[in-house]
C-alpha cells in the first residue's frame, strides 16, 4: 500500500529534529520542506506538521497563509510545550508531543483498514479529546468514589456509635442480643463499601513502590479488625509472623491483600478449636512468598476453582459481598504477582502470594 | 489511660457530638469537654484564648470533613499558631474516611496524635498514646 504523505515545514530540513520525526514516523512518507516549498506542493486536504521551536509568533503567521491558501488541509503541531492560545490561532487538527507522534500512525492504520484514502485528521482529534475525556472521568470517579462512601459511611458509623452505648447502657439479654444483630447487619454493610472502594482505588491507583515492612502492615491490620470483630479475638495471640520481612512493593495494594485474607480466616475459623493463623514471608531470586495459613474450616475442592470469581460465594452462610477474594486477585495481578490457594476441610487453608520485588532489599 | 482537663471536639453532626461525649465521659478522658460544629468558630476560640492568656485545651478531637472549613484547612490554620501555643495541644483525628490517604495526610502534622476510623469507642481510646 502507498505510504501517505505527510509534509513537514522544515526551516532546516536536515536538522536533529527533523530527522528525529522522520524517524518516529517509519510508515510515512515524510517530505521536508522549507515553508516556501510547502506553499507549493501542498495539495486539497494533505496535512502538514509544524514542529514548533520557540517562535509561535511565526507558526501562527505560517499556518493562517497555509489554511488561507488551502482551508482542506490538516494542521499539526508538534513540540513539548504549545500554549492552548498558540493551538487556537493555528487552528490546528491537533497538537501532538514528539513522543504522541505514534498516535498519529494508529488513526492512519485504523483509516487505511477502513480503506479511506483521505486521512481525515478529525477522527484523530476525537481520539484525543475521547482520552482527555476519559482521564477526567476517571479522576471524577475516584473522588465519587470516595466522597461517597464517606457519605454512606457516615450515617452508618452514627448508628454504630449509638449501638455500642446502648449495648453499655443495657443489662436485658434480649436487648443486647437485638444490638448484636443490627450491629452485625451494619458491619455488612461497611464491609460493603470498604470493598467496593478498595476495588475502586486499586483500578485506578497507580502501583507506588516503596520498603514494606510485612510485620508493621499485620499491626495496621490487626488493630483495624479488632474493631470489627465483636466477639473480641486478641489477634495477637492468633496472628503469627514467622519471620520478619522488609520486600519492596506497593504497601496500600499489600494492606488490601492481606487484609482480606486475614478477615476471611477470621470469618470462617474452625468452631471447635482456637484460630491461629500463620504468617510467612520468605523470597526467591525474583519473588516475595508470603503464605497466610489457618487452621479454619476449610474450603470444598468443587468451590476452590471459583472463589476467586466476582461475587462469588460458596454458601449462603457467606457474610460477605462476594468481591474479597475477587479484590485479591485483582490487587496481586496489579503487582505483577499471582495467588494460590491450598485447602483441606474441616482442617485449614493456605493462601500463597507470589510478587515480584525488584530490588534486594532483605538483607536485614 | 490519660486525662485531660479540657478537651475540644469539633464536629458538625451532632449526633456524633452526643456518642463521642458520652463516649469522652465513660472512658474519663477529660473534666470539660466543649464541642463547637465547624472549625472556623473553634479556631476563633484558640485564638481569642491565646491572644487573651486564657487556659488553652490539652486536646483537640477534629473530624475531617466539614462544611465551610474542613479538618485539614484547620490544621493549616493551627499550625500558624505560636509554637508555644501549638506544642501545648494535642490533635487526635476522628472521621468516617476510610481514605488511606486521608489518614497518612493526617499523620503528616505534627500536632496529630493519631487517627481513629469512626465510630469512636473506649477500646479504640485505650489503643492511643496520648503521650506521642
Amino acid at each position: 500500500m502507498k505510504k501517505p504523505i505527510v509534509h513537514l515545514f522544515a526551516r532546516e530540513p536536515d536538522s536533529e529534529e527533523i530527522n528525529a520525526i522522520c524517524g518516529a514516523l517509519p510508515d510515512f512518507k515524510v517530505q521536508a520542506y522549507s515553508y516556501q516549498q510547502v506553499k507549493q506542493s501542498l495539495h486539497q486536504g494533505e496535512s502538514i506538521l509544524l514542529p514548533i521551536q520557540n517562535n509561535f509568533e511565526e507558526i501562527i503567521r505560517i499556518s493562517t497563509e497555509l489554511r488561507t491558501r488551502n482551508p482542506d488541509s490538516q494542521l499539526i503541531l508538534i513540540g513539548e510545550f504549545i500554549p492552548p492560545l498558540v493551538s487556537f490561532h493555528c487552528k490546528a487538527a491537533m497538537v501532538l508531543r514528539f513522543e504522541e507522534l505514534y498516535l498519529l500512525k494508529e488513526v492512519y492504520q485504523e483509516l487505511m483498514h477502513a480503506n479511506v484514502n483521505t486521512a481525515n485528521f478529525t477522527a484523530m482529534h476525537e481520539l484525543q479529546s475521547k482520552n482527555k475525556e476519559l482521564e477526567k472521568i476517571n479522576f471524577e470517579l475516584d473522588r465519587f468514589v470516595y466522597s461517597a462512601s464517606h457519605d454512606l459511611r457516615s450515617p452508618l458509623t452514627s448508628v454504630l456509635g449509638l449501638l455500642y452505648l446502648l449495648r453499655n447502657e443495657t443489662n436485658t439479654t434480649e436487648t443486647i442480643r437485638y444490638v448484636d444483630l443490627m450491629e452485625e447487619s451494619i458491619l455488612k454493610l461497611d464491609n460493603i463499601i470498604r470493598d467496593i472502594v478498595a476495588y475502586s482505588r486499586n483500578n485506578r491507583t497507580q502501583v507506588n513502590i516503596e520498603k514494606v515492612e510485612i510485620k508493621e502492615v499485620i499491626k495496621d491490620i490487626s488493630a483495624g479488625l479488632r474493631y470489627l470483630e465483636s466477639d473480641e479475638i486478641i489477634l495477637k495471640e492468633i496472628i503469627n509472623i514467622e519471620e520478619p520481612a522488609l520486600i519492596q512493593s506497593d504497601r496500600t495494594r499489600i494492606q488490601i491483600i492481606l487484609n482480606n485474607l486475614i478477615s476471611n480466616s477470621i470469618k470462617y475459623r474452625h468452631p471447635d478449636r482456637k484460630p491461629k493463623i500463620s504468617i510467612s514471608c520468605r523470597r526467591t531470586e525474583n519473588n516475595a512468598i508470603i503464605s497466610v495459613k489457618d487452621n479454619g474450616l476449610g474450603i470444598k475442592e468443587e468451590h476452590l476453582g471459583k472463589i476467586f470469581d466476582m461475587f462469588y460465594r460458596t454458601s449462603d452462610k457467606s457474610s460477605g459481598s462476594g468481591l474479597g477474594l475477587y479484590i485479591v486477585k485483582e490487587t496481586i495481578k496489579k503487582l505483577g504477582g499471582t495467588v494460590d490457594v491450598w485447602s483441606e476441610i474441616n482442617s485449614g487453608t493456605t493462601f500463597t502470594l507470589t510478587i515480584p520485588i525488584t530490588e534486594d532489599v532483605l538483607n536485614y | 489511660m490519660a486525662h485531660f482537663k479540657h478537651i475540644v471536639l469539633v464536629e458538625d453532626n451532632p449526633i456524633d457530638v452526643f456518642i463521642n461525649t458520652k463516649v469522652i465521659e465513660q472512658a474519663d478522658l477529660g473534666d470539660v469537654i466543649q464541642s463547637f460544629p465547624s472549625a472556623r468558630p473553634a479556631l476563633d476560640y484558640l485564638k481569642d484564648s491565646e491572644q487573651n492568656n486564657l487556659a488553652l485545651p490539652e486536646l483537640i478531637i477534629l473530624d475531617i470533613r466539614m462544611p465551610d472549613m474542613d479538618g485539614f484547612e484547620f490544621l493549616d490554620e493551627f499550625g500558624l499558631f505560636p509554637e508555644s501555643t501549638t506544642e501545648k495541644i494535642k490533635i487526635l483525628m476522628l472521621s468516617s474516611s476510610i481514605d488511606p490517604e486521608d489518614e497518612a495526610k493526617a499523620k503528616a502534622y505534627t500536632s496529630v496524635i493519631d487517627f481513629i476510623c469512626k465510630p469512636l469507642t473506649r477500646d479504640k481510646l485505650l489503643s492511643v498514646n496520648f503521650n506521642r
